[in-house]
């Protein structure tokens, strides 16, 4: 690895742990403003005297920057807590949900990443055919289209009408097509959206009119010329698409009782199982941050220009 | 399809004064959703344009923005086609089927040089890539023929690794010229090659164009706004005004004896008491930017 890129890689680690640090602070904080979870616990009819005890035994009842310190300290040891409800490791708790959220979001971006990409390109490449308009028409509907108002939809037509595909739950690939559909169908949609502006604006520019004019043929110019120089900005979409994928996922698991990491988000919240939520968000919080990491050391790769930029 | 590596002409045995590019009658329009500001206020439309580019001499054009000298350098260069009229390429008229072969001996230099560039390839490859998509030619040929197009415009091989954004825009226009050199064509046409360059590089750019044209046989078509640059440059100048020909003619004639109002307005408006046209003689009738040579006398 060159000198430069060394340096450029360190110093967006660095920022990174930063950003993790500040997320995780602030997850401790909202918590503590998000209620009392000792009364959602044991009910309004728990006597003083339990409220007290329990307090003590989950370590609620010692001053704030003591909490925070040991809640630090815990991170620092790879122990997120213990949950209130399920009385096991919180981590453990998340993690065992983490392979169908996995499984579900990767579907979903895979299908959203082909389909928003092609879509934005043929829109692109061809704005006043028929394939570029219906693209273009498909996008808008996408993006205006709640993904729960979907959910139903497909819901109705293809489990309740056609009973091809099961209405929710995680028994087999069936299960998987419907919420990995919904999930897609808004990510596949500014995917698209904003492939189309990139290319546009790449097939416009001076050097594909020279390149042209040189006798390059067209597919050529798209492969070699067009389409690197718009993978900047797709990129940045996709990263963020893929960022948000692990909580974003939160409605659709919801919606067709998909048992992941946005569906236990729910019933953790509701619960005020801090430890588990705190888990999921600095998961999630931490993916996203990685994700960001990945994307801009992706710019080095696709765009040499960013190497020079940033030294 | 692959070509032959040397298209089928031959630089010496033609006359040096016959046509080598011509437009018959040619109109042209934009729709009106892609036309620019310039185009809207100046008129779109190109109408019955008669203009013959000669073997191996500048032909200068000029003309206020809008006046459709892009259009023109478009439909040359085959990447818009004429509503009417013909376009003839050394006598034979130029068709769809032809369009592949037509490009490789005409080619483009453009008026920003950088953006002309794909800012995230090398030079090198930008050079040579026309070279490996057009002809079937051994890796050695290629790297002889890249040494001798940036051997030719004054470039080192230092160059060929460096990103557009780490060049000047001189050497960046050296690059565009390298690029068109390597397919050894007969036609270059130049949509205001020096505009976005500074003083001293857009003279260097001026010989290097002069050059070229006296040492390879080269055909110039010089768009430009600036008549000091077309008269240093070229032997015959056409004059546009809103899309239709208003003056065509010899250097001497359109300078030295302008036959329309607006060319006596644009002749003008050009600093530095019009172009010292009161004192030149015939054969140099331009005063001469600094750093511009004078021009060895045509054939």
């Amino acid at each position: 690895m060159r000198r430069n890129t060394r340096k450029i890689f360190a110093s967006k680690i660095a920022r990174a742990l930063v950003t993790v640090v500040l997320m995780v602070t602030s997850v401790f904080v909202l918590m503590r403003c998000a209620g009392d979870p000792v009364t959602v616990l044991l009910g309004p009819d728990a006597t003083a005297d339990m409220r007290a005890a329990y307090s003590g035994e989950l370590g609620l009842d010692r001053p704030i920057l003591a909490q925070y310190l040991a809640y630090l300290h815990n991170i620092v040891r790879g122990s997120l807590g213990v949950s209130y409800v399920y009385r096991q490791d919180a981590l453990g708790v998340v993690l065992s949900h983490l392979p169908l959220t996995l499984t579900l979001t990767c579907s979903a971006l895979t299908l959203a990443a082909l389909a928003g990409v092609a879509a934005g390109i043929a829109a692109a490449v061809f704005p006043s055919s028929f394939i570029g308009r219906a693209c273009t028409v498909g996008t808008v509907v996408g993006l205006c289209v709640p993904s729960f108002f979907l959910a139903i939809v497909l819901m109705l037509v293809f489990s309740i009408q056609l009973n091809w595909l099961p209405t929710g739950g995680a028994e087999s690939w069936r299960s998987l097509v419907l919420p990995a559909v919904t999930m897609a169908a808004a990510s596949s949609a500014v995917l698209a959206r904003y492939t189309r502006v990139a290319v546009r604006e790449s097939l416009d520019s001076r050097y594909v009119l020279a390149a042209f004019a040189r006798g390059i043929p067209f597919w050529r110019i798209l492969i070699h010329h067009v389409l690197p120089n718009a993978a900047v900005p797709i990129l940045t979409i996709l990263g963020l698409l893929i960022g948000g994928a692990v909580t974003g996922s939160t409605v659709v698991e919801t919606v067709f009782s998909w048992p992941g990491i946005g569906n236990l988000f729910v019933t953790s919240v509701g619960n005020r199982d801090i430890p588990v939520v705190q888990a999921i968000v600095l998961l999630a919080g931490t993916a996203m941050i990685m994700t960001n990491l990945a994307v801009d050391l992706g710019y080095t790769w696709l765009d040499p220009r960013s190497k020079s930029s940033e030294t | 399809m692959a070509l032959p590596i040397e298209p089928p002409h031959v630089h010496t045995a033609r006359a040096s004064s016959e046509p080598i590019l011509e437009l018959r009658n040619v109109d042209f329009s934009y729709p009106a959703a892609r036309r620019s500001a310039a185009q809207v206020l100046g008129g779109s439309r190109l109408h019955k344009i008669n203009m013959i580019i000669r073997r191996g001499k500048a032909h200068g054009l000029i003309g206020e923005s809008g006046s459709g000298k892009s259009t023109i350098a478009k439909l040359l260069l085959g990447l818009i086609a004429p509503e009417a009229g013909q376009i003839f390429f050394d006598g034979e008229l130029l068709t769809p089927d032809r369009l592949a072969a037509f490009r490789l001996r005409v080619q483009p230099v453009f008026q920003s040089p950088l953006d002309a560039l794909d800012p995230i390839t090398p030079i090198g490859k930008q050079i040579i890539a026309p070279l490996l998509v057009n002809f079937k030619m051994k890796s050695s040929e290629c790297q002889a023929r890249l040494a001798a197009a940036i051997s030719a415009v004054g470039l080192s091989g230092e160059i060929l690794g460096k990103l557009p954004h780490q060049i000047s825009g001189g050497q960046a226009q050296r690059v565009n010229i390298a690029r068109a050199l390597i397919l050894h064509p007969e036609v270059l046409i130049c949509d205001e090659p020096v505009s976005a360059l500074d003083m001293t590089v857009q003279a260097q750019i001026l010989n290097l164009l002069s050059d070229l044209r006296e040492s390879r046989g080269l055909s110039l078509l010089f768009i430009s706004h600036d008549i000091r640059s077309v008269a240093y440059l070229c032997s015959e100048i056409t004059v546009l005004k809103r899309g239709s020909i208003v003056e065509s003619g010899s250097r001497d004639e359109v300078l030295l004896d302008p036959k329309t109002g607006y060319m006596k307005s644009l002749l003008e408006a050009v600093p530095n008491s019009g172009l010292g046209l009161q004192t030149a003689s015939p054969s140099k009738p331009c005063s001469q930017p600094a750093g511009r040579r004078d021009l060895p006398a045509e054939g």
